[in-house]
């Protein structure tokens, strides 16, 4: 992928816009009160360093190819699930389940993803972990809270693996006139996605009230919804030409569709946390963890391949990978 | 400690770090070399190995974890780990068919190797709990504290491994879990054994909810 000389200034563009963001952000830190905007300016920097890590991981992607990008985003997904699994209070009875989540399902999964078999891809997951799993679970006859363990099981598989695994499927779409180019559409993906969390989260924080001490659940303030869509949309509209077969208008509604799934998968981590406890153990596992910065990504990624698939992929049947 | 003996170790360690994905904190206290009695609680066959490993080299270089020989003792890998890497003190449990006298003499070994400057590593609660709930501590905790009253007893809660490697299975689901150090405090001049085990107990509980 890295032949292809379109994919290294890619990448090159890619750092110049990682560069100012981080740039602005620091500067950000720097000139906010300390006081007031403590957790604003924490959540900034931790922003910036994801930032930088996700820059390397899409360098790594880029230079090792579709299989190894593929390798990449199993260990995030291994890491997401077992964060989601540690704050979900499963039972002695889910013990099977749990084993063949992480050494069974998540591994095929992947391996179904880099045989290039879509079919199987869409509803490995859906269909035969959600089946198997339950039953492995009532095996034991454990019936407390069985089908809340159940559904947080299959949640997690859902989050940590499923939606995430859409992300390097991105490079195996087939769309014609667009070969050997799609480390845009994640380049894309990746970037309006982050300008419509950091755009969010700076309205929110800058117009709460001091005195307002939440964790962002009460009933979702607009100004951040628009504010996140808008710095998606102008953050697709500096990329499109350059990574992805979409036109103006089209990356426009692309971008405000990414933003807006975005800004709901950022949401509902934040209810996830809050419903899982919120003792200091479980904000000190969701402070080392990874899945609110991923949530969002995670949210998005399956729409977008499905969009991008559907309306720029070969036309008649024939599948998208 | 051989070459050998202190490679095993360090891969040890780092295994069952990344595998139990734990998080250590020290709250109450800071690493030292100075001689402590390390206490916890008890869901999982990973405890032992675990919060061996969460102390660092220089701590761990001076601990002896005190190991049950009814499960210690059996089979070559087990053994070797015990004598040879944690270096444990043996002791009998209770009910595993010895008399009390051999109970007792494995607190009064633990003691004589404590000696002036090694700290213990045990668990009170005598065995495996449910994980849940800690359970009454027995009266080993009681009986070292007398022996060695200068040395300051550190509570330490592990969360989470009974979800690790619950009782009876062999393969461990790689969770994140988490290690906390509490405050250390010293057993009160003729403190009855009830007053002490209750308020050890405690400790041990508190850090729950740190």
């Amino acid at each position: 992928m890295l032949n292809d000389p379109r994919n290294r200034a890619l990448l090159l563009v890619l750092l110049a816009v990682g560069l100012a963001g981080s740039v602005i952000l620091a500067s950000l830190c720097a000139f906010l009160p300390r006081e007031r905007y403590a957790r604003l300016r924490q959540r900034l920097l931790h922003r910036v360093r994801l930032w930088w890590i996700m820059g390397a991981v899409l360098v790594i992607a880029a230079s090792v190819g579709s299989n190894g990008s593929i390798v990449v985003f199993g260990i995030a997904s291994f890491l997401l699930l077992r964060e989601l699994i540690t704050i979900t209070p499963t039972r002695r009875a889910d013990y099977l389940s749990l084993v063949l989540a992480f050494f069974v399902v998540l591994p095929l999964h992947y391996v179904i993803l880099a045989s290039h078999w879509y079919g199987l891809f869409a509803i490995f997951i859906p269909t035969y972990a959600f089946i198997l799993l339950p039953v492995c679970s009532a095996l034991s006859g454990d019936p407390g809270r069985f089908l809340e363990r159940t559904a947080k099981i299959q949640w997690s598989l859902m989050i940590g693996v499923y939606f995430a695994s859409h992300v390097p499927a991105l490079l195996q779409l087939r769309l014609p006139g667009f070969e050997g180019r799609n480390l845009g559409l994640l380049v894309y993906l990746v970037v309006v996605v982050q300008a419509n969390d950091v755009a969010r989260f700076l309205v929110d924080e800058l117009a709460r009230r001091p005195d307002a001490d939440s964790d962002g659940l009460e009933n979702i303030r607009w100004p951040g919804v628009l504010a996140g869509a808008a710095a998606a949309v102008a953050a697709g509209l500096t990329l499109f030409r350059v990574a992805t077969p979409f036109l103006a208008l089209q990356s426009v509604g692309m971008s405000a569709a990414v933003g807006l799934l975005a800004t709901g998968g950022a949401r509902c981590a934040v209810i996830i946390h809050r419903d899982q406890g919120s003792s200091s153990l479980a904000t000190a596992y969701r402070e080392a963890g990874i899945m609110d910065q991923l949530a969002s990504l995670c949210f998005a990624a399956p729409v977008f391949f499905h969009l991008t698939g559907y309306y720029w992929g070969p036309p008649g049947p024939g599948g998208v990978f | 400690m051989s070459p050998a003996d202190r490679m095993v170790s360090g891969c040890l360690c780092v295994a069952a770090r990344i595998v139990s994905g734990a998080r250590i904190r020290w709250v109450g206290c800071a690493p030292s070399v100075e001689q402590r009695i390390y206490f916890a609680n008890h869901s999982s066959h990973l405890d032992l190995l675990l919060l061996w490993s969460a102390l660092p080299v220089f701590v761990r270089e001076s601990t002896l974890p005190m190991a049950a020989r009814d499960y210690w003792d059996r089979g070559p890998l087990r053994r070797y780990l015990a004598r040879r890497v944690f270096h444990a003190v043996m002791i009998d449990r209770p009910g595993s068919g010895r008399t009390a006298r051999a109970v007792w003499q494995g607190f009064e070994n633990a003691v004589t190797a404590m000696g002036a400057d090694r700290s213990l590593i045990l668990f009170p609660e005598g065995t495996r709990g449910s994980g849940e709930e800690v359970q009454p501590f027995r009266a080993g905790l009681y009986h070292i504290a007398r022996k060695k009253p200068e040395a300051p007893l550190v509570p330490v809660y592990m969360e989470n491994l009974n979800r690790i490697l619950p009782k009876g299975e062999l393969l461990p689901i790689p969770l994140l879990s988490s290690i906390t150090f509490g405050v250390p405090f010293l057993p009160g001049r003729d403190e009855p054994k009830t007053t002490f085990l209750a308020r050890a107990r405690e400790s041990v509980v508190r850090l729950r909810e740190v």
